[in-house]
Protein backbone atom coordinates (compact mmCIF):
# COMPACT_ATOMS: atom_id res chain seq x y z
CA UNK A 1 0.00 0.00 0.00
CA UNK A 2 2.68 2.46 1.00
CA UNK A 3 4.59 1.53 -2.09
CA UNK A 4 1.52 2.17 -4.26
CA UNK A 5 1.09 5.64 -2.79
CA UNK A 6 4.76 6.35 -3.32
CA UNK A 7 4.54 5.16 -6.90
CA UNK A 8 1.55 7.42 -7.52
CA UNK A 9 3.49 10.36 -6.08
CA UNK A 10 6.31 9.52 -8.43
CA UNK A 11 3.99 9.42 -11.40
CA UNK A 12 2.59 12.82 -10.48
CA UNK A 13 6.08 14.39 -10.26
CA UNK A 14 6.78 13.07 -13.73
CA UNK A 15 3.44 14.21 -15.15
CA UNK A 16 3.78 17.78 -13.94
CA UNK A 17 7.33 17.74 -15.17
CA UNK A 18 6.34 16.91 -18.72
CA UNK A 19 3.51 19.45 -18.69
CA UNK A 20 5.93 22.22 -17.89
CA UNK A 21 8.63 21.07 -20.27
CA UNK A 22 7.42 23.40 -22.99
CA UNK A 23 8.77 26.39 -21.05
CA UNK A 24 11.79 27.99 -22.60
CA UNK A 25 14.97 28.55 -20.61
CA UNK A 26 15.04 32.09 -19.22
CA UNK A 27 18.13 34.29 -19.53
CA UNK A 28 20.12 35.00 -16.35
CA UNK A 29 19.60 38.54 -15.09
CA UNK A 30 20.48 38.86 -11.39
CA UNK A 31 19.75 42.59 -11.26
CA UNK A 32 16.22 42.15 -12.62
CA UNK A 33 15.63 39.18 -10.30
CA UNK A 34 16.64 41.26 -7.30
CA UNK A 35 14.33 44.15 -8.24
CA UNK A 36 11.42 41.74 -8.67
CA UNK A 37 12.24 39.88 -5.45
CA UNK A 38 12.40 43.01 -3.29
CA UNK A 39 9.40 44.53 -5.07
CA UNK A 40 7.32 41.44 -4.41
CA UNK A 41 7.74 41.65 -0.64
CA UNK A 42 7.42 45.43 -0.45
CA UNK A 43 4.10 45.20 -2.26
CA UNK A 44 2.86 42.26 -0.25
CA UNK A 45 3.75 43.75 3.14
CA UNK A 46 3.43 47.51 2.59
CA UNK A 47 3.88 48.26 6.30
CA UNK A 48 7.35 46.69 6.46
CA UNK A 49 10.09 49.02 5.17
CA UNK A 50 12.91 47.45 3.13
CA UNK A 51 15.60 47.73 5.82
CA UNK A 52 13.33 46.11 8.44
CA UNK A 53 13.42 42.78 6.61
CA UNK A 54 16.76 42.07 8.25
CA UNK A 55 14.76 41.49 11.43
CA UNK A 56 13.07 38.49 9.89
CA UNK A 57 10.27 37.05 12.00
CA UNK A 58 10.09 40.04 14.34
CA UNK A 59 8.12 42.05 11.78
CA UNK A 60 5.32 39.52 11.94
CA UNK A 61 4.91 38.58 15.58
CA UNK A 62 4.37 41.15 18.32
CA UNK A 63 5.09 38.62 21.06
CA UNK A 64 8.40 37.60 19.47
CA UNK A 65 9.31 41.24 18.90
CA UNK A 66 8.60 42.09 22.55
CA UNK A 67 10.66 39.15 23.73
CA UNK A 68 13.44 40.23 21.40
CA UNK A 69 13.59 43.76 22.83
CA UNK A 70 14.00 42.25 26.26
CA UNK A 71 16.65 39.79 25.13
CA UNK A 72 18.64 42.52 23.39
CA UNK A 73 19.26 44.32 26.68
CA UNK A 74 21.89 41.62 27.20
CA UNK A 75 22.52 40.35 23.69
CA UNK A 76 23.05 36.58 23.83
CA UNK A 77 25.68 36.78 21.08
CA UNK A 78 27.90 39.12 23.09
CA UNK A 79 30.10 36.32 24.37
CA UNK A 80 30.62 34.96 20.85
CA UNK A 81 31.38 38.45 19.61
CA UNK A 82 34.04 39.05 22.27
CA UNK A 83 35.57 35.61 21.77
CA UNK A 84 35.56 36.11 18.00
CA UNK A 85 37.33 39.44 18.33
CA UNK A 86 40.11 38.03 20.45
CA UNK A 87 40.53 34.99 18.18
CA UNK A 88 40.60 37.27 15.15
CA UNK A 89 43.32 39.38 16.73
CA UNK A 90 45.46 36.47 17.89
CA UNK A 91 48.50 35.71 15.74
CA UNK A 92 48.84 32.31 14.06
CA UNK A 93 51.85 30.18 15.10
CA UNK A 94 53.63 31.45 11.95
CA UNK A 95 53.29 35.07 13.11
CA UNK A 96 50.62 36.06 10.58
CA UNK A 97 46.97 36.67 11.38
CA UNK A 98 43.46 36.63 9.90
CA UNK A 99 43.75 40.30 8.96
CA UNK A 100 46.61 39.44 6.57
CA UNK A 101 44.25 37.33 4.42
CA UNK A 102 41.60 39.98 3.76
CA UNK A 103 41.29 43.39 2.14
CA UNK A 104 41.21 46.22 4.72
CA UNK A 105 42.52 43.81 7.35
CA UNK A 106 39.16 42.01 7.35
CA UNK A 107 37.37 44.99 8.88
CA UNK A 108 34.11 46.20 7.34
CA UNK A 109 34.11 43.72 4.45
CA UNK A 110 31.38 41.21 5.38
CA UNK A 111 28.83 42.96 3.17
CA UNK A 112 30.77 41.80 0.08
CA UNK A 113 30.33 38.07 0.79
CA UNK A 114 29.61 35.55 -0.64
CA UNK A 115 32.06 36.48 -3.35
CA UNK A 116 32.83 34.86 -6.67
CA UNK A 117 36.44 33.75 -6.97
CA UNK A 118 37.50 33.85 -10.63
CA UNK A 119 40.61 31.75 -9.87
CA UNK A 120 38.67 28.69 -8.73
CA UNK A 121 35.44 29.55 -10.53
CA UNK A 122 33.57 29.02 -7.27
CA UNK A 123 31.60 31.03 -4.76
CA UNK A 124 33.40 31.76 -1.50
CA UNK A 125 31.39 32.55 1.61
CA UNK A 126 33.06 34.50 4.40
CA UNK A 127 33.28 31.27 6.41
CA UNK A 128 35.03 29.47 3.56
CA UNK A 129 37.38 32.46 3.15
CA UNK A 130 38.26 32.21 6.84
CA UNK A 131 39.05 28.52 6.40
CA UNK A 132 41.16 29.26 3.34
CA UNK A 133 43.12 31.74 5.41
CA UNK A 134 43.69 29.12 8.09
CA UNK A 135 44.83 26.48 5.61
CA UNK A 136 47.16 28.96 3.91
CA UNK A 137 48.74 29.50 7.32
CA UNK A 138 49.12 25.86 8.23
CA UNK A 139 46.01 25.54 10.40
CA UNK A 140 43.10 23.12 10.19
CA UNK A 141 39.75 24.17 8.80
CA UNK A 142 37.04 25.03 11.30
CA UNK A 143 33.57 23.53 11.25
CA UNK A 144 31.39 25.88 9.19
CA UNK A 145 28.21 25.59 11.23
CA UNK A 146 28.88 26.75 14.80
CA UNK A 147 31.61 27.14 17.45
CA UNK A 148 34.77 29.18 16.81
CA UNK A 149 33.79 29.79 13.17
CA UNK A 150 30.53 31.41 14.27
CA UNK A 151 32.49 33.51 16.79
CA UNK A 152 34.92 34.82 14.17
CA UNK A 153 32.05 35.47 11.76
CA UNK A 154 30.18 37.30 14.51
CA UNK A 155 33.10 39.65 15.02
CA UNK A 156 33.84 40.22 11.33
CA UNK A 157 30.16 40.77 10.58
CA UNK A 158 29.84 43.26 13.44
CA UNK A 159 32.51 45.43 11.81
CA UNK A 160 30.17 45.79 8.81
CA UNK A 161 27.14 46.66 10.92
CA UNK A 162 24.72 48.80 8.93
CA UNK A 163 26.70 48.69 5.70
CA UNK A 164 24.56 47.89 2.67
CA UNK A 165 24.90 44.31 1.46
CA UNK A 166 26.83 44.42 -1.77
CA UNK A 167 27.17 41.00 -3.38
CA UNK A 168 28.50 41.09 -6.93
CA UNK A 169 27.70 38.64 -9.70
CA UNK A 170 30.33 39.50 -12.30
CA UNK A 171 29.72 38.94 -15.98
CA UNK A 172 31.58 35.65 -15.94
CA UNK A 173 29.92 32.43 -17.18
CA UNK A 174 30.86 30.51 -14.03
CA UNK A 175 29.62 33.25 -11.72
CA UNK A 176 26.34 33.45 -13.59
CA UNK A 177 26.03 29.66 -13.52
CA UNK A 178 26.63 29.63 -9.75
CA UNK A 179 24.02 32.32 -9.26
CA UNK A 180 21.56 30.41 -11.39
CA UNK A 181 22.25 27.15 -9.55
CA UNK A 182 21.54 28.91 -6.24
CA UNK A 183 18.31 30.29 -7.64
CA UNK A 184 17.26 26.86 -8.90
CA UNK A 185 18.09 25.32 -5.53
CA UNK A 186 15.97 27.91 -3.73
CA UNK A 187 12.92 27.37 -5.91
CA UNK A 188 13.15 23.57 -6.36
CA UNK A 189 10.94 21.35 -4.27
CA UNK A 190 12.81 18.60 -2.54
CA UNK A 191 12.59 16.11 0.30
CA UNK A 192 9.81 13.67 1.00
CA UNK A 193 7.50 16.56 1.95
CA UNK A 194 8.02 18.12 -1.49
CA UNK A 195 8.68 21.72 -0.36
CA UNK A 196 11.02 24.31 -1.79
CA UNK A 197 12.64 27.06 0.27
CA UNK A 198 10.19 29.36 -1.51
CA UNK A 199 7.18 27.26 -0.42
CA UNK A 200 7.81 28.36 3.15
CA UNK A 201 9.75 31.60 2.86
CA UNK A 202 7.90 33.18 -0.08
CA UNK A 203 4.43 31.65 -0.42
CA UNK A 204 3.92 31.20 3.34
CA UNK A 205 6.08 34.13 4.51
CA UNK A 206 4.77 35.82 7.63
CA UNK A 207 2.55 32.83 8.49
CA UNK A 208 2.97 30.66 11.54
CA UNK A 209 4.32 27.14 11.44
CA UNK A 210 4.19 25.19 14.70
CA UNK A 211 4.78 28.25 16.84
CA UNK A 212 7.41 29.76 14.55
CA UNK A 213 6.93 32.70 12.23
CA UNK A 214 8.13 31.92 8.73
CA UNK A 215 10.63 34.64 7.91
CA UNK A 216 10.26 36.18 4.45
CA UNK A 217 13.12 35.23 2.15
CA UNK A 218 14.00 38.91 1.80
CA UNK A 219 16.54 39.93 4.44
CA UNK A 220 16.96 36.36 5.57
CA UNK A 221 20.75 36.23 5.43
CA UNK A 222 21.46 39.65 6.96
CA UNK A 223 21.50 38.81 10.68
CA UNK A 224 23.80 35.76 10.51
CA UNK A 225 25.58 34.41 12.36
CA UNK A 226 22.97 34.41 15.08
CA UNK A 227 22.27 33.14 18.54
CA UNK A 228 19.19 30.98 18.52
CA UNK A 229 17.56 30.12 21.82
CA UNK A 230 16.42 26.79 20.41
CA UNK A 231 20.05 25.91 19.61
CA UNK A 232 21.33 27.39 22.84
CA UNK A 233 24.35 28.75 20.96
CA UNK A 234 25.51 30.47 17.79
CA UNK A 235 24.88 29.21 14.30
CA UNK A 236 25.86 30.24 10.80
CA UNK A 237 23.68 30.52 7.72
CA UNK A 238 24.79 27.03 6.66
CA UNK A 239 23.53 25.63 9.96
CA UNK A 240 20.15 27.14 9.14
CA UNK A 241 20.20 25.61 5.64
CA UNK A 242 20.86 22.20 7.18
CA UNK A 243 17.97 22.59 9.64
CA UNK A 244 15.54 23.71 6.95
CA UNK A 245 16.54 20.84 4.63
CA UNK A 246 15.79 18.39 7.43
CA UNK A 247 12.39 19.97 8.03
CA UNK A 248 11.26 18.69 4.64
CA UNK A 249 12.86 15.26 5.31
CA UNK A 250 15.70 15.93 2.93
CA UNK A 251 19.31 14.94 3.57
CA UNK A 252 21.29 18.19 3.98
CA UNK A 253 24.17 19.03 1.66
CA UNK A 254 27.74 19.27 2.96
CA UNK A 255 28.42 22.62 4.68
CA UNK A 256 31.05 23.59 2.08
CA UNK A 257 29.18 22.09 -0.90
CA UNK A 258 28.63 23.95 -4.15
CA UNK A 259 24.88 23.66 -3.48
CA UNK A 260 25.09 25.69 -0.25
CA UNK A 261 27.66 28.16 -1.58
CA UNK A 262 25.47 28.90 -4.58
CA UNK A 263 22.32 29.08 -2.47
CA UNK A 264 23.98 31.61 -0.14
CA UNK A 265 25.18 33.56 -3.19
CA UNK A 266 21.68 33.83 -4.65
CA UNK A 267 19.92 34.55 -1.36
CA UNK A 268 22.40 37.19 -0.23
CA UNK A 269 22.37 38.85 -3.65
CA UNK A 270 18.59 39.23 -3.25
CA UNK A 271 19.36 41.27 -0.11
CA UNK A 272 21.62 43.77 -1.84
CA UNK A 273 21.11 47.23 -0.39
CA UNK A 274 19.75 45.97 2.94
CA UNK A 275 21.93 46.70 5.99
CA UNK A 276 24.21 44.03 7.46
CA UNK A 277 22.77 43.38 10.91
CA UNK A 278 24.63 40.41 12.28
CA UNK A 279 25.27 38.96 14.68
CA UNK A 280 21.60 38.49 15.49
CA UNK A 281 19.35 36.71 17.94
CA UNK A 282 16.31 34.53 17.32
CA UNK A 283 13.91 32.56 19.49
CA UNK B 1 6.23 -31.66 13.58
CA UNK B 2 3.09 -29.69 12.73
CA UNK B 3 5.26 -26.62 12.67
CA UNK B 4 7.67 -28.04 10.12
CA UNK B 5 4.77 -29.23 7.99
CA UNK B 6 3.29 -25.75 8.00
CA UNK B 7 6.62 -24.28 7.16
CA UNK B 8 6.94 -26.67 4.27
CA UNK B 9 3.49 -25.69 2.98
CA UNK B 10 4.34 -22.06 3.37
CA UNK B 11 7.60 -22.57 1.56
CA UNK B 12 5.81 -24.20 -1.36
CA UNK B 13 3.13 -21.51 -1.46
CA UNK B 14 5.55 -18.62 -1.36
CA UNK B 15 8.22 -20.18 -3.49
CA UNK B 16 7.12 -18.52 -6.74
CA UNK B 17 7.03 -15.06 -5.07
CA UNK B 18 10.41 -15.54 -3.50
CA UNK B 19 11.88 -16.69 -6.76
CA UNK B 20 10.50 -13.64 -8.49
CA UNK B 21 12.08 -11.24 -6.02
CA UNK B 22 15.13 -13.44 -5.97
CA UNK B 23 14.28 -15.04 -2.55
CA UNK B 24 16.11 -14.15 0.62
CA UNK B 25 19.68 -15.30 0.37
CA UNK B 26 22.88 -13.52 1.25
CA UNK B 27 23.67 -13.05 -2.42
CA UNK B 28 20.25 -11.70 -3.34
CA UNK B 29 20.04 -9.24 -0.48
CA UNK B 30 23.56 -8.09 -1.30
CA UNK B 31 22.43 -7.54 -4.87
CA UNK B 32 19.42 -5.52 -3.67
CA UNK B 33 21.68 -3.45 -1.44
CA UNK B 34 24.07 -2.77 -4.31
CA UNK B 35 21.28 -1.67 -6.59
CA UNK B 36 19.84 0.60 -3.87
CA UNK B 37 23.30 2.10 -3.39
CA UNK B 38 23.46 2.94 -7.09
CA UNK B 39 20.11 4.75 -6.99
CA UNK B 40 21.14 6.57 -3.81
CA UNK B 41 24.24 7.83 -5.54
CA UNK B 42 22.20 9.25 -8.40
CA UNK B 43 19.77 10.96 -5.99
CA UNK B 44 22.68 12.51 -4.10
CA UNK B 45 24.11 13.85 -7.34
CA UNK B 46 20.79 15.59 -7.95
CA UNK B 47 20.83 17.23 -4.48
CA UNK B 48 17.69 15.40 -3.50
CA UNK B 49 18.16 12.57 -1.06
CA UNK B 50 15.38 11.78 1.37
CA UNK B 51 16.08 11.05 5.02
CA UNK B 52 13.85 7.96 4.80
CA UNK B 53 15.94 6.58 1.95
CA UNK B 54 19.11 6.60 4.00
CA UNK B 55 17.27 5.24 7.04
CA UNK B 56 15.99 2.25 5.04
CA UNK B 57 19.41 1.74 3.50
CA UNK B 58 21.05 1.77 6.90
CA UNK B 59 18.49 -0.77 8.17
CA UNK B 60 19.19 -2.96 5.14
CA UNK B 61 22.91 -2.99 5.87
CA UNK B 62 22.34 -3.67 9.55
CA UNK B 63 20.04 -6.62 8.75
CA UNK B 64 22.57 -7.93 6.24
CA UNK B 65 25.30 -7.82 8.86
CA UNK B 66 23.07 -9.73 11.28
CA UNK B 67 22.27 -12.38 8.67
CA UNK B 68 18.58 -11.44 8.34
CA UNK B 69 18.64 -11.53 4.55
CA UNK B 70 14.86 -11.31 4.09
CA UNK B 71 14.72 -8.07 6.07
CA UNK B 72 17.87 -6.79 4.38
CA UNK B 73 16.34 -7.39 0.98
CA UNK B 74 13.03 -5.73 1.79
CA UNK B 75 14.69 -2.69 3.37
CA UNK B 76 17.02 -2.38 0.39
CA UNK B 77 14.06 -2.48 -1.96
CA UNK B 78 12.32 0.24 0.05
CA UNK B 79 15.48 2.34 -0.09
CA UNK B 80 15.70 1.89 -3.86
CA UNK B 81 12.03 2.81 -4.31
CA UNK B 82 12.41 5.95 -2.22
CA UNK B 83 15.59 6.90 -4.05
CA UNK B 84 13.79 6.44 -7.36
CA UNK B 85 11.00 8.74 -6.18
CA UNK B 86 13.43 11.46 -5.19
CA UNK B 87 15.17 11.08 -8.55
CA UNK B 88 11.82 11.53 -10.28
CA UNK B 89 11.08 14.53 -8.08
CA UNK B 90 14.43 16.12 -8.89
CA UNK B 91 14.05 15.44 -12.63
CA UNK B 92 10.57 16.96 -12.65
CA UNK B 93 11.81 19.98 -10.69
CA UNK B 94 14.46 20.67 -13.32
CA UNK B 95 11.57 22.05 -15.37
CA UNK B 96 9.07 22.93 -12.68
CA UNK B 97 11.12 25.21 -10.45
CA UNK B 98 10.75 28.16 -12.79
CA UNK B 99 7.02 28.22 -12.02
CA UNK B 100 7.78 29.28 -8.44
CA UNK B 101 10.16 32.10 -9.31
CA UNK B 102 9.17 35.61 -8.22
CA UNK B 103 8.81 37.68 -11.35
C1 LIG C 1 8.61 23.63 5.91
C2 LIG C 1 8.90 25.04 5.85
C3 LIG C 1 10.32 25.46 5.59
C4 LIG C 1 11.06 25.23 4.48
C5 LIG C 1 10.69 24.37 3.28
C6 LIG C 1 12.29 25.96 4.64
N1 LIG C 1 12.31 26.61 5.83
FE1 LIG C 1 13.67 27.95 6.45
N2 LIG C 1 12.65 28.23 8.18
C7 LIG C 1 11.46 27.61 8.52
C8 LIG C 1 11.06 28.02 9.85
C9 LIG C 1 9.83 27.55 10.58
C10 LIG C 1 12.02 28.95 10.29
C11 LIG C 1 11.99 29.76 11.58
C12 LIG C 1 12.43 29.23 12.80
C13 LIG C 1 12.60 27.74 12.91
O1 LIG C 1 11.64 27.02 13.20
O2 LIG C 1 13.69 27.27 12.69
C14 LIG C 1 13.02 29.04 9.21
C15 LIG C 1 14.12 29.88 9.26
C16 LIG C 1 14.99 30.08 8.21
C17 LIG C 1 16.06 31.05 8.21
C18 LIG C 1 16.38 32.04 9.33
C19 LIG C 1 15.55 33.28 9.22
C20 LIG C 1 15.71 34.21 10.36
O3 LIG C 1 15.53 35.42 10.17
O4 LIG C 1 16.00 33.77 11.47
C21 LIG C 1 16.71 30.92 7.01
C22 LIG C 1 17.91 31.72 6.53
C23 LIG C 1 16.05 29.87 6.28
N3 LIG C 1 15.01 29.39 7.03
C24 LIG C 1 16.43 29.43 5.03
C25 LIG C 1 15.79 28.41 4.33
C26 LIG C 1 16.27 27.88 3.07
C27 LIG C 1 17.46 28.38 2.30
C28 LIG C 1 15.41 26.88 2.71
C29 LIG C 1 15.50 25.94 1.53
C30 LIG C 1 16.64 25.08 1.54
C31 LIG C 1 14.38 26.81 3.75
N4 LIG C 1 14.66 27.73 4.72
C32 LIG C 1 13.30 25.95 3.72
C33 LIG C 1 10.74 26.77 7.71
C34 LIG C 1 11.12 26.33 6.46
Amino acid sequence: MRLIIMALMGASFALFGSLASARAATPINPQADMKAFQGYFLKRFPKVPLAAYVNGPYNFSKSEADQWKQIMEFPPYQFALDTGKSVFNTKFPNGKDYASCFPNGGVGIAQNYPMFDPKTGRVVTLGIAINRCRVANGLKKLKLTTGPMADILAYMTSTSDGKPINVVVPNNPKALAAYRAGKEYFYSRRGQLNFSCASCHVQEAGMHLRGNVLAPALGMTAAFPLYRSKWGNMGTLVRRFIGCNKKVHSVPAKPDSAAYRDLAYFLTYMNNGLPVSGPGARP
Amino acid sequence: MRKTAMMAVAAIMFAPLMAQAGGPSKANSAKAIASAAARIKIAAGMNDQWLATLAAFKAANAAQAKGDFALAQSKAMTAATLANLSIQQASAQKKLWVNEVIK
